[in-house]
């Protein structure tokens, strides 16, 4: 039709023919059916060049509207050629008819959804990269040190006596490092992926944070440093404070945070445990007068890896995981670490059991 | 008998590395960080530092710019001993003039080869025949490390000086990057081209008005063009 008609001449011969036939069917009805249709034979003549004229502007607007929805589809197959070859950056026109405009809706909103869900799937590529090159970064060293002593051991250093024993004490030492980074990997990973296993009872906070603080003293004073307790009145009144959570995982929670404490720390400090009753809840802290974190870190010192002082942190011995495994932990009891610090003066970790 | 300084903040590994050098005969200065380093590297006048990356203070990269810097460190041979694997670690390690990038873990029996073959190559270099060249515009003289141009004396550091004395040793033949490669680094320490553009471009910065006398040879190397 649309080809047909696509000629001027022929559409100009189409519309006569028309008028023609319009008037021949008028004047056939006039005679057959006596009916008084039109004035005259010259008003036949002129509802003939009507209808023609009627006709070709049918015929135009018919065309403009035909010719607009070919662009439109045509636009839509070649945004649609482009996507399926990739190119994910193509917006179909959501207009034309309706159910044309659906489609290229309904494109447009899977393209997006597809754009999100790589921008998602290339972040956690590059986030598992960045962790397979820090994973591989921490174990070097260890491993450099235990290979290095061993051989060094055998070529000969296995006789002098002056180093031996030495060298075979730090070669465990730092296989021992290895083993805590392996068993931090591990934890975090089971934490991530959500294989945690919690186990909530109820038990008496008081108790459990001296007992924290008697087994993390003699590696405080191995570096002169200070840990005291700090109750709440309730609790020297020898009554129990009953809080709900996993004693094991919270365990592993002060002694990163205390650990933390002690590796960062040198000279003259004291650690504080201890703990506030509030009306439903307790809100257990860790306060220290370390060396304090800057403001721009603290909100980047839960992130795997993350290091304050980036060239410092290896060198006592820290897997760069400790305060990750922290907020996993006290996020499984629905709470959240809290931080204040101060840098040169100290700082405070903080959050919140259920009683 | 050589001198090595060892800089790196975990005391087990010097203790390691300097038992390993001086059973080898090799006298031991040591670091804990990077000022230190800088200190002990102009006051010892080491024959090669081993040089960590992740150090306190200033990190290794830091450090190797300011060793480059100074007219009195600038020539000390500098090995990268380091965690960082990354590709990019190295070939930025490499760009900033080091002798070699060496990864850890290695075996200290390893290690003190590639540290001789560093220092071989270094004194190689020294006693190359041709002390001073003089092309009139520029005189680039072995013995003081120093390049003149129109009078004004130029501080090179040492990769970029070998750089610039071996292809105006070579004046008007073509040197491919593979050649100043294995001349300048050696054959044991993998470094990409990119790393020899890169020394050219800060040579040509330093050459200024006379850049030109060192051309492109698209696709093979460089030229030393006196005129």
């Amino acid at each position: 039709m649309i080809s047909f008609f696509s000629s001027y001449k022929l559409k100009v011969i189409a519309a006569i023919l028309l008028g023609i036939l319009v008037y021949f069917i008028l004047l056939f009805v006039e005679n057959e059916f006596s009916l008084t249709i039109s004035f005259g034979e010259g008003h036949l003549v002129l509802t003939a060049i009507v209808s023609t004229i009627l006709f070709f502007i049918f015929e135009e607007v018919f065309s403009a509207y035909s010719k607009r929805q070919s662009k439109i589809l045509s636009t839509v197959l070649d945004g649609l050629k482009r996507i399926s070859a990739g190119d994910l950056s193509v917006q179909l026109p959501e207009t034309g008819s309706a159910q044309l405009k659906q489609i290229s809706e309904l494109t447009n909103q899977i393209v997006g959804n597809l754009k999100n869900d790589i921008t998602k799937l290339e972040k956690l590529e590059s986030m598992r990269s960045e962790f397979l090159a820090n994973v591989s970064h921490e174990l070097r060293t260890p491993i450099f040190s235990i290979q290095g002593f061993i051989e060094t051991l055998i070529d000969g250093a296995i006789d002098d006596p002056k180093v031996n024993r030495d060298f075979l004490r730090k070669a465990y030492e730092h296989s021992e490092r290895l083993n805590v980074l392996l068993n931090d990997l591990i934890e975090i990973s089971r934490i991530e992926s959500g294989e945690m296993r919690m186990s909530f009872r109820y038990f008496d906070i008081a108790e459990f944070l001296k007992n924290i603080t008697e087994e993390m003293k003699p590696k405080a004073a191995k570096k002169f440093l200070k840990i005291a307790c700090e109750m709440d009145v309730s609790a020297q009144d020898h009554h129990e404070v009953l809080v709900l959570g996993d004693r094991e995982r919270l365990r592993q929670v002060f002694y990163n945070l205390i650990d933390n404490y002690i590796k960062y720390t040198d000279g003259d400090g004291q650690i504080c445990v201890g703990f506030t009753e509030l009306p439903n809840s307790v809100r257990v802290f860790v306060r220290d007068t370390g060396c304090g974190i800057g403001e721009e870190h603290i909100e980047r010192i839960f992130e795997r890896f993350y290091r304050v002082d980036k060239n410092r942190s290896r060198g006592v011995g820290g897997t760069g995981l400790g305060l990750a495994i922290v907020k996993h932990i006290v996020e499984a009891h629905k709470s959240k670490v809290e931080v204040k610090s101060e840098l040169g003066k100290g700082s405070e970790f903080s959050f919140v059991l259920k009683k | 008998m050589k001198t090595v300084l060892i800089v790196d903040d975990e005391k087990d590994i010097v203790q390691l590395i300097r038992y390993n050098l001086e059973r080898e005969g090799f006298r031991v200065e040591s670091a804990l960080d990077g000022d230190e380093a800088l200190k002990k590297a102009s006051e010892a006048k080491p024959d090669l530092i081993l040089l960590d990356i992740m150090l306190p203070a200033k990190d290794g990269y830091e450090v190797i710019k300011s060793l480059n810097q100074n007219e009195k460190t600038a020539r000390i041979p500098v090995i990268f001993l380091t965690a960082k694997s990354a590709e990019f670690d190295e070939v930025l390690g490499l760009e900033l003039g080091a002798d070699d990038y060496i990864v850890k873990p290695i075996s200290p029996r390893k290690l003190i080869s590639r540290i001789r073959a560093v220092l071989r190559r270094a004194e190689g270099v020294k006693t190359e025949e041709g002390k001073s060249l003089d092309y009139g515009k520029i005189v680039i003289d072995r013995d003081s490390y120093t390049v003149k141009i129109k009078d004004a004396q130029i501080f090179f550091p040492r990769k970029e000086f070998e750089i610039l004395y071996y292809l105006a040793a070579h004046e008007g033949k073509v040197i491919s990057r593979e050649t100043l490669l294995s001349r300048i680094w050696g054959t044991d320490v993998y470094v990409g081209d990119r790393t020899i553009d890169v020394h050219i471009r800060k040579i040509r910065e330093k050459l200024g008005e006379q850049a030109e006398m060192i051309e492109t040879i698209k696709g093979v190397g460089y030229k030393f063009k006196a005129e």
